[in-house]
């Protein structure tokens, strides 16, 4: 598909085979959707090729690849309305993991607590616990201020120990810093 | 004791991954490269007609709302009116005069007499609602602390929120000025529950006598609230100022500007949009992309950059783009030409600042 002798076709398609992946899995923990993360990072990746003429560095390109993704999640779930997703103390009676593919029953279901924040603490903690990115990368991400994703870090984890329950977390947050 | 960290890896690292479809990818970046490209000639066009012809472009949502940007008037602006309001650790600042509530503040909503400020005075104290008016002065307002966030009338001194009942919601809409309620009104919402733990975040959206917003199931709503009639619209309102909404389109892919009445489509708003906001006079956007701020003319035309000024920025009373710049102790007010004005609000250092119409959900 690439056109010969073109690097920057054959980078951009050796981008996508390299993040797809990790794209992928970062974008099921955030929607818990097979069919709409496949899209997502479709879409985040379609976006980052859009820019590739100014995006030649590798990181810098996987950088926005997962900014566009986290935007378009973000922006998915604000056109969708969150209104009526308000959180619960407890999860739903069935704590479903078909969507991540698994059926392992002795697992704590953390992608069925994750579906009980909003968005944007979602974000954050996967970001965060998942992508292992620190506090500025997260803020830079999600275009926030450092102080938001603490807080809003800390408000999910807060209700993520509650949702599961007995399960005791721990968390250590990028650089070995206990959040 | 589990690591988050690992939970999340063992919940996804098994989870077989579909193969990308990378010829989908380009093609759909190079349709978005080419949509971007013909928007800017686009853009570009309708800036050379405007000033090789001579005319003006025509208010296609009519009446005389006239931009205290675009077209001065010759009323003095009060600092609130150009400033807004922002709150910044333990002080509420509006109109660049600093005012000292009790505990934290979560929200700032927007009114013609002032901002409602949503504070928790203590750790466990229910929340209480203080109206800061522009010359500094405040009023504990008599809402019950279980009102969930509000919105509030830029142009008039008004709030509304939603409670929730079982299959119905409740609009309410209060006067600051009179602290006294002036309209209740229950709006069908089958499926809709009770509270149970949480809080509506999202309140209604106060536009003069209407307020827009989503009963159960995804619903968009209209509701006169002096006289209780309700329309449904076709798609959810984010952003409404006289008259003029913005919301996602069917697909949900795309920002479109709206009539509010009807929700009527008038035309799309290119690019990767994260929020889209209007300007009190209803002729002006605020927006959002992963690239940066911009305000362009609700009619579309030249898109205005503003560059540094945080995502989480919001229309003045007087028509200015408000926001902290970047992560810096530094405000900045942006004109719709493009020009901002700072002001220092901290000693340095990272700062988070809640600008107006934000709620803190930390």
């Amino acid at each position: 598909m690439s056109r010969p002798g073109s690097a920057t076709e054959d980078e951009f398609v050796e981008l996508v085979h390299a993040a797809w992946p990790s794209l992928y899995r970062t974008a099921i923990l955030l929607t818990g959707d097979h069919g709409l993360a496949e899209d997502l990072v479709q879409t985040a990746l379609a976006r980052t090729y859009a820019r590739w003429g100014k995006l030649r560095e590798p990181a810098a390109a996987r950088g926005y690849a997962r900014r566009a993704l986290v935007t378009q999640t973000t922006s998915w779930y604000r056109r969708r309305s969150t209104r009526n997703e308000r959180p619960t103390e407890v999860l739903p009676e069935r704590a479903s993991g078909a969507d991540t593919g698994t059926a392992v029953s002795d697992r704590v279901d953390v992608t069925a607590a994750l579906r009980e924040l909003p968005p944007r603490q979602r974000a954050v903690i996967v970001l965060r616990y998942y992508d292992d990115l620190s506090v500025q990368e997260t803020a830079e991400a999600l275009g926030v201020a450092t102080g938001t994703v603490k807080s809003q870090t800390s408000v999910a984890l807060a209700r993520l120990r509650t949702l599961l329950g007995d399960v005791e977390l721990t968390t250590t947050a990028p650089g070995g810093h206990h959040a | 004791m589990p690591e988050l960290s690992d939970l999340l890896h063992r919940s996804v690292d098994d989870v077989d991954v579909p193969r990308p479809h990378v010829h989908d990818i380009t093609a759909q970046g190079r349709a978005l490269r080419t949509r971007r490209r013909l928007g800017a000639a686009v853009a570009a066009a309708v800036v050379l007609g405007a000033v090789g012809g001579g005319f003006a472009l025509a208010d296609s949502f009519g009446g005389d709302r006239r931009s205290e940007i675009a077209n001065p008037t010759t009323d003095t602006p009060t600092p609130y009116d150009e400033w807004s309001a922002w709150s910044l650790d333990d002080d509420v600042t509006i109109g660049g005069r600093p005012v000292r509530l009790p505990g934290q503040t979560v929200n700032l909503a927007q009114t013609s007499a002032g901002v409602v400020a949503k504070t928790f005075p203590g750790d466990d104290d229910p929340a209480r609602y203080v109206l800061v008016r522009p010359d500094g002065s405040t009023r504990a307002l008599a809402l019950p602390a279980s009102v969930p966030t509000v919105d509030g009338d830029i142009a008039a001194p008004r709030i509304a929120w939603v409670t929730s009942g079982r299959d119905v919601l409740v609009l309410h809409v209060w006067d600051v000025e009179k602290d006294e309620e002036l309209a209740r009104v229950d709006v069908p919402s089958p499926g809709t529950t009770p509270p149970s733990a949480g809080e509506i975040l999202e309140p209604a959206l106060l536009d003069g006598e209407a307020a827009y917003f989503q009963t159960h199931g995804g619903v968009s709503r209209r509701v006169l609230w002096a006289t209780g009639e309700v329309r449904t619209l076709p798609r959810p309102v984010a952003s409404v100022r006289s008259g003029v909404a913005t919301g996602g389109d069917s697909s949900g892919s795309t920002y479109v500007v709206m009539d509010a009445a009807t929700g009527r489509v008038r035309r799309a708003v290119q690019g990767d949009v994260i929020r889209l906001t209007v300007s009190p006079d209803g002729r002006w956007l605020y927006g959002s992309t992963s690239d940066g701020s911009f305000v362009e003319p609700v009619d579309g035309g030249k898109r205005v950059p503003l560059a540094d000024l945080s995502v989480m920025a919001s229309w003045s009373p007087g028509g200015a783009v408000v926001g902290q710049k970047g992560t810096e102790a530094t405000m900045m007010r942006c004109t719709t030409d493009g020009r901002c004005t700072e002001k220092v609000v901290g000693e340095g250092g990272e700062v988070s600042v809640l600008s107006a119409d934000f709620l803190n959900a930390g």
